[in-house]
């Protein structure tokens, strides 16, 4: 530690004093200083209010972020990755899994890998059968990272906004200023659904416009508007995270409709948007 | 014969996946760049596998390879692509962490580390995140331990300053 534990305490001093990083002597030659120095006090209690622990807090909803399922399918088709067998015969193959648990767990991990490819090679057809689009090509990964997204959302997430509309006015209009659309309460409104909130978020380098609604019956509902899209498809269902979505892209905008209401329903107001906003 | 480290490297890797991906998002400040950045860093760590020193942590040593395939290979391809690295201020939050709808404070703490200066950033995540003590820290970034707790003592002013009016911090939020 290069506190020299003479002088009046650095910034960097409180800080390691707060992070429990000092030695005894430097606690001691710290609280020594705090006993007598109001400033010092001042500046101790502004630094810890937002602490270590806050910041680990904030940082573990990222963990939840991450692509697990598809960093593990990477993983486990790197050549090198391929668990090898010890140089013992075959005779005793459970004397090897009881050895080596985690070996023979990554071994049983890799088993319901294996199977879950196979039912994904066997969904398209299920898929296609009952309706609903196979995503798989890179144009779609920004729906699946918002339907994601939106699975976390709960009623209460939006019950506390207010419904005035001036403030959804404005933020509207600063959606519609970043993905170069104009968006007013009127175009984005629906019969039935309370209008909660317009945000600018971030998908992949490029603007992502989220409208979101509440529904007394269904709960949450969104309009997302993705300024990066090099098809023109016309509206589409589909299903990602559990939630229902209708889709379309026009004129270099990709649009989604997501929520719990029921594919008709959703399928009528995305229909009622569509004619709106790609006018 | 497999050596015990190539073993525990092997058996290891899938534990820490998303843990990389968290590191490498700081990093890079986008989760494609940070998928690859697991990608390569589980190709190398498979390569030097046999250099793992059996009992020493599996993570901290994944973290080392992960950092520096961003700092000398990744890093700089993108820059040179002119695609520049991380854009303060264009993502709401980190591109990966979308919203933290239930924790306001950790919203704001999120977008307030996201536009932290990139060394303050990853000292600040090494530290208090991943939990590695100022000495841990400093082996890792390389540098000397005063410079981490100078970077500590940066960050956690200005992180002071976005607490220092919650309430209206807090409407502006709900509003927003």
């Amino acid at each position: 530690m290069t506190t020299s534990s003479a002088g009046r305490p650095t910034e960097a001093d409180l800080v390691a004093f707060l992070d429990r990083e000092l030695s005894p002597v430097q606690v001691q030659w710290v609280e020594s200083w705090l006993a007598r120095d109001a400033a010092l006090r001042r500046r101790l209690d502004l630094l810890g209010r937002v602490g270590g622990g806050h910041v680990k807090e904030a940082f573990s909803a990222l963990l939840a972020a991450a692509p697990e399922a598809r960093l593990k399918a990477k993983l486990l088709a790197l050549p090198g990755y391929r668990p090898e067998r010890p140089a013992t015969p075959w005779r005793k193959p459970w004397l090897w899994a009881r050895n080596r648990p985690r070996l023979a767990l990554l071994a049983a991990g890799i088993a319901i890998f294996m199977a879950g490819m196979l039912i994904d090679r066997l969904l398209p057809e299920w898929r296609e059968v009952v309706g609903i689009e196979v995503a798989s090509d890179n144009e779609d990964e920004w729906r699946q990272a918002v339907a994601e997204y939106m699975s976390l959302y709960t009623p209460e997430t939006l019950s506390g906004i207010a419904d005035e509309v001036p403030p959804k006015d404005r933020e509207l209009a600063a959606v519609g200023a970043k993905l170069g659309i104009h968006l007013l309460p009127s175009s984005v409104s629906l019969p039935g659904v309370a209008l909660k909130r317009a945000q600018i978020l971030e998908y992949d380098g490029k603007p992502l416009g989220q409208i979101a609604y509440l529904d007394p019956r269904d709960g949450v509902m969104a309009l997302c508007i993705y300024a990066d899209s090099h098809q023109e498809i016309a509206p589409s269902t589909e299903q990602r995270a559990g939630l229902n979505i209708v889709h379309w892209a026009s004129h270099g905008r990709a649009f989604m409709l997501v929520g719990r209401k029921t594919m008709p329903e959703l399928r009528e107001l995305a229909s009622v948007l569509s004619q709106r906003l790609t006018l | 014969m497999i050596e015990t480290g190539q073993l525990e490297v092997r058996a290891g890797l899938v534990d820490h996946l998303a843990r990389l991906w968290r590191y490498g998002l700081v990093l890079s400040g986008r989760r494609d760049i940070a998928e690859d950045l697991v990608q390569a860093t589980c190709v190398r760590a498979l390569e030097r596998a046999p250099q793992f020193a059996v009992g020493s942590r599996l993570d901290r040593w994944l973290f080392s390879i992960l950092r520096s395939i961003w700092l000398n290979e990744l890093r700089s391809r993108r820059i040179r692509q002119g695609e520049g690295v991380v854009e303060a201020e264009a993502a709401l939050i980190f591109e990966g962490a979308k919203e933290i709808e239930t924790n306001i404070l950790a919203r704001q703490v999120l977008r307030h580390v996201q536009m932290l200066p990139q060394a303050q950033r990853e000292t600040l995540f090494l530290t208090y995140v991943e939990g590695l003590t100022y000495r841990d820290a400093a082996v890792m970034l390389d540098v000397p331990i005063g410079t981490v707790m100078s970077r500590l003592a940066a960050a956690r002013e200005t992180l002071s300053k976005l607490n220092s009016a919650p309430e209206n911090a807090t409407t502006a939020e709900s509003e927003g």
